[in-house]
C-alpha cells in the first residue's frame, strides 16, 4: 500500500481543536489530528511538547478543556479510561514501563486479556486452551516466552517495556498507543522493538511517540510534529525531516542543551 | 509429563506448611487439657479474622485499621441472641426500664438467624463503606483513616447505647450454639466445628485469590492506575473484596463469641483492629498461610508469656514484634516464600543464559498469526 492510498483511507481517530490548560498553562493548544486506519502514526517533538498529554486526552486520563476526539466517528471526549479501553478498544503503553511488578510475566499478560474486565466475567474466567494459546502467542511476540514465570520486577528495563507492549496486545485493541516504547533500550533491542511494531501494524493501527530519529524512520508511515502544545508540521518522514521549521525547533533544542 | 513435575516443584513452600498446620490443629485436642483446646479454638477464630484482613490488605493493598468493627458486629449479634433466649429480657435491659425485647432484636432469638445475620450485616456494612470510599477518588491512605475513625466511633456507639448492648461490660454467657433448649456443644466438638469452617474459609480464599477476581485485586495493589487503562473498574473490585472480607470477619466474630462465651468492647475497637494487622504483618501478607500462622503464633506467644512472665510479658511481646517487622518486613512466611522464589528464579536465569541460542530459535520458529 502506498503512502497516498493510506492517507486517503478513513479516519480511526479524528481530533479537532483540542485544547487543555493546567491552571492557565496550555499544554495542548488547538490541535487537529487525523489518524488513518492501519497506519503507524508517529508523533515527535521536543521534551515538554505535549505528546504524552495528548495521549492522556485520548485515553481519558485527562479531560480536555475544549475540542473533540472522535473514534471512528463516535465522540469519546471526556469518557472514563476504563470505557475507552474496553468499549472503544484503545490500548496504551505508558512512557516508562508501567506494569504489575510483583506478579509474573504470565499473570501480567493474562490480566490484560480483553473481554474479561467486568466482575461477572472475571469470576467466570477459566484459562481454557484458547486463552492459553493467545497468552503464549503474545509472549512469543514480545520475546518473553521463556520468562513467563519470572516476576515482572525481575526483568531488565527493555524487557519490561516489551512486557507492557504485550499487555497492550493482549487487550486486543484496535488502536494501539505506544509512548516512547524504545526509551532506554540498547540498539539491538530498539531494532527488535521496531520490527515488533511493524508486525503489529499488520493488524492494528498505531500511534507511536518517539525521539530516536533512526527508529522513527524505521517504522513511520506518517509523522506529526508537536511543539509547545501546537502542531508544527505533518507528513511522511522524508518530508518532515527536511521541513525548515522542524529543523529549527530541533536545532534550537540541541543548542539549548549545549548552552546548559 | 515434565510439565506436571515442574509445576509441582513450583508449588509454593507455604502450601506444604498449610497441610502441616492443619494436621497439627487436627490432632491438637488429643494431647492437651480442655482449656487449651478452648484457647486454640479462639485463636483459630482469630486466624479466620486474619484471613479476612489478608484478602483486603495483603492481596488488594487496602489497609483497614478498623477491621474489628466487622468482627464485632458478628460477635455482638450472636451474643445478643443468647441474652434474649426464651423471651427473657436480660438484666441490663431491665435495669434501664426495658420490659419487652426490642422489636429489632426479635429475629435474633433464633441463634441460627443471628449467626447468618452475623455474616450478612458486616458484609452489607462493608459494602456501604466501600461504596462511599471507593467510588469517589479517595486514595488508599484515606481509606485507612476512615476505617480507623470507624473503629473508634463504633466502640463509642456500643458503649453509649448501653441499654441495648450492656456498654463496657459486654455480653456474657454466650452458649456454644445451644439450639432450642439443647445443651451447648462440648468444647472439643465446637473446636472441630471451628476448625472445619476455618478450612472451608481457607479453601475459599485460596480459590478466590487464584481466580481472575483475586488477580485483579492483586493488580489493584500493584498498580491501580494501570488497571483502568486495561478496561477495569478498580473501584467495583475494591468494593467487592471489602464486602467479602467483611463477611469473613463477621463469621470469625460469630464463631469467636461462643468460643469465649463473652464479647466486649475490647474485642471491637482500635486496639483489636491493630492486633489483627500485627498478626498478618508477623506471619506475612498476601499468601494466606502467613495470616493464619501469624494469628496462631502471636496469640500463643502472648498467652505463654503472660503465664510465665506476668509482669513484663507485654514488653517482651512488643520487642519481639518490632524485631520481626524490622528484620523480616515480609513476615515469617513471606520470607520463606521469597527465598523459594529467588531460588527458582536463579535456576531459571542460569538455564536461560546456558541456552540462549535455543531460546532464540524457539522464538524464531513460532509462526505469527
Ligand atoms: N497534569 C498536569 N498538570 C500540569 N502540567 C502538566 C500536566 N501534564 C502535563 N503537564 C505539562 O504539560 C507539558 C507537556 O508535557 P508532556 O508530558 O505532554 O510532554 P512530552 O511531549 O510528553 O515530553 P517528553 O518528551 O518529556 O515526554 C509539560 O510542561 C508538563 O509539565
Ligand atoms: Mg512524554
Amino acid at each position: 500500500m502506498s503512502m497516498e492510498e493510506l492517507r486517503s483511507g478513513s479516519d480511526i481517530l479524528t481530533i479537532r481543536g483540542l485544547t487543555v490548560s493546567f491552571s492557565g498553562f496550555r499544554a495542548i493548544s488547538d490541535v487537529d489530528l487525523d489518524v488513518k486506519e492501519g497506519e503507524i502514526h508517529v508523533i515527535i517533538g521536543p521534551n515538554g511538547a505535549g505528546k504524552s498529554t495528548l495521549m492522556d486526552l485520548i485515553t481519558g486520563k485527562t479531560k480536555a478543556t475544549e475540542g473533540d476526539i472522535l473514534f471512528r466517528g463516535q465522540d469519546i471526549t471526556g469518557k472514563a479510561p476504563g470505557v475507552i479501553a474496553s468499549k472503544y478498544h484503545i490500548g496504551r503503553k505508558f512512557q516508562g514501563p508501567n506494569v504489575f511488578d510483583n506478579m509474573t510475566v504470565y499473570e501480567n499478560i493474562e490480566i490484560a486479556l480483553g473481554g474479561f474486565t467486568s466482575i461477572r466475567k472475571a469470576f467466570c474466567y477459566r484459562r481454557k486452551a484458547e486463552q492459553k494459546q493467545k497468552i503464549e502467542e503474545v509472549l512469543k511476540q514480545i520475546n518473553l516466552y521463556e520468562q513467563a514465570d519470572m516476576m515482572a520486577s525481575e526483568l531488565a528495563h527493555g524487557q519490561r517495556q516489551w512486557l507492557e507492549i504485550g499487555m497492550v496486545i493482549a487487550q486486543s485493541p484496535e488502536l494501539i498507543i505506544l509512548d516512547e516504547p524504545a526509551a532506554g533500550m540498547t540498539d539491538t533491542e530498539t531494532f527488535k522493538t521496531g520490527e515488533m511494531i511493524k508486525e503489529l501494524a499488520k493488524e492494528h493501527t498505531l500511534i507511536v511517540i518517539e525521539h530516536d530519529m533512526e527508529f522513527v524512520e524505521q517504522i513511520a508511515d506518517y509523522v506529526t510534529v508537536l511543539h509547545q502544545g501546537r502542531k508544527l508540521a505533518e507528513g511522511p518522514f522524508s518530508e518532515v525531516k527536511n521541513n525548515r521549521k522542524v529543523i529549527q525547533v530541533y536545532l534550537k533544542d540541541d543548542m539549548d542543551e549545549e548552552g546548559d | 509429563m515434565s510439565k506436571v513435575k515442574s509445576s509441582l516443584a513450583k508449588l509454593p513452600l507455604n502450601r506444604y506448611f498449610d497441610v502441616m498446620m492443619l494436621i497439627f490443629l487436627a490432632v491438637f485436642p488429643m494431647f492437651v487439657k480442655e482449656f487449651r483446646v478452648e484457647m486454640m479454638g479462639r485463636y483459630i477464630c482469630y486466624a479466620i479474622f486474619a484471613l479476612s484482613l489478608d484478602l483486603l490488605w495483603g492481596y488488594t493493598g487496602l489497609l483497614s485499621l478498623g477491621h474489628a468493627v466487622l468482627f464485632g458486629i458478628g460477635g455482638y449479634l450472636i451474643g445478643i441472641s443468647y441474652q434474649i433466649q426464651n423471651g427473657v429480657v436480660p438484666a441490663f435491659m431491665q435495669r434501664e426500664g426495658i420490659t419487652e425485647i426490642p422489636w429489632f432484636y426479635l429475629p435474633l432469638q433464633n441463634p441460627i438467624v443471628a449467626a447468618v445475620l452475623g455474616v450478612l450485616v458486616p458484609a452489607l456494612f462493608a459494602a456501604l463503606i466501600g461504596y462511599f470510599a471507593f467510588s469517589s477518588k479517595i486514595k488508599g491512605v484515606f481509606f485507612t483513616i476512615i476505617t480507623l475513625a470507624l473503629a473508634q466511633i463504633f466502640k463509642d456507639f456500643i458503649i453509649n447505647v448501653q441499654k441495648y448492648t450492656n456498654g463496657f461490660n459486654g455480653l456474657q454467657s454466650i452458649k456454644r450454639f445451644a439450639i432450642n433448649g439443647s445443651a451447648p456443644l462440648s468444647k472439643t466438638t465446637y473446636y472441630y466445628i471451628i476448625l472445619g469452617i476455618a478450612v472451608l474459609v481457607f479453601l475459599f480464599c485460596l480459590w478466590l485469590t487464584n481466580n481472575r477476581v483475586g488477580k485483579v485485586c492483586t493488580s489493584v495493589r500493584e498498580n491501580e492506575a494501570r488497571l483502568g487503562f486495561l478496561g477495569y473498574d478498580a473501584g467495583a473490585f475494591k468494593i467487592l473484596i471489602y464486602t467479602i472480607s467483611g463477611a469473613i470477619a463477621g463469621l470469625a466474630g460469630v464463631l469467636y463469641a461462643p468460643a469465649t462465651s463473652t464479647i466486649t468492647t475490647e474485642d471491637i475497637g482500635v486496639t483489636a483492629s491493630t492486633m489483627v494487622v500485627i498478626w498478618v504483618a508477623v506471619g506475612g501478607r498476601g499468601n494466606l498461610t502467613g495470616a493464619v500462622f501469624g494469628a496462631l503464633l502471636v496469640n500463643w506467644a502472648q498467652s505463654i508469656l503472660s503465664e510465665h512472665f506476668s509482669s513484663v510479658w507485654q514488653l517482651i511481646i512488643g520487642v519481639l514484634l518490632l524485631a520481626v517487622i524490622y528484620f523480616i518486613p515480609n513476615g515469617i512466611i513471606g520470607q520463606l516464600v521469597n527465598l523459594q522464589r529467588r531460588f527458582i528464579t536463579d535456576k531459571q536465569k542460569n538455564k536461560l543464559s546456558e541456552e540462549p541460542v535455543q531460546a532464540a530459535a524457539v522464538v524464531k520458529a513460532t509462526p505469527h498469526n
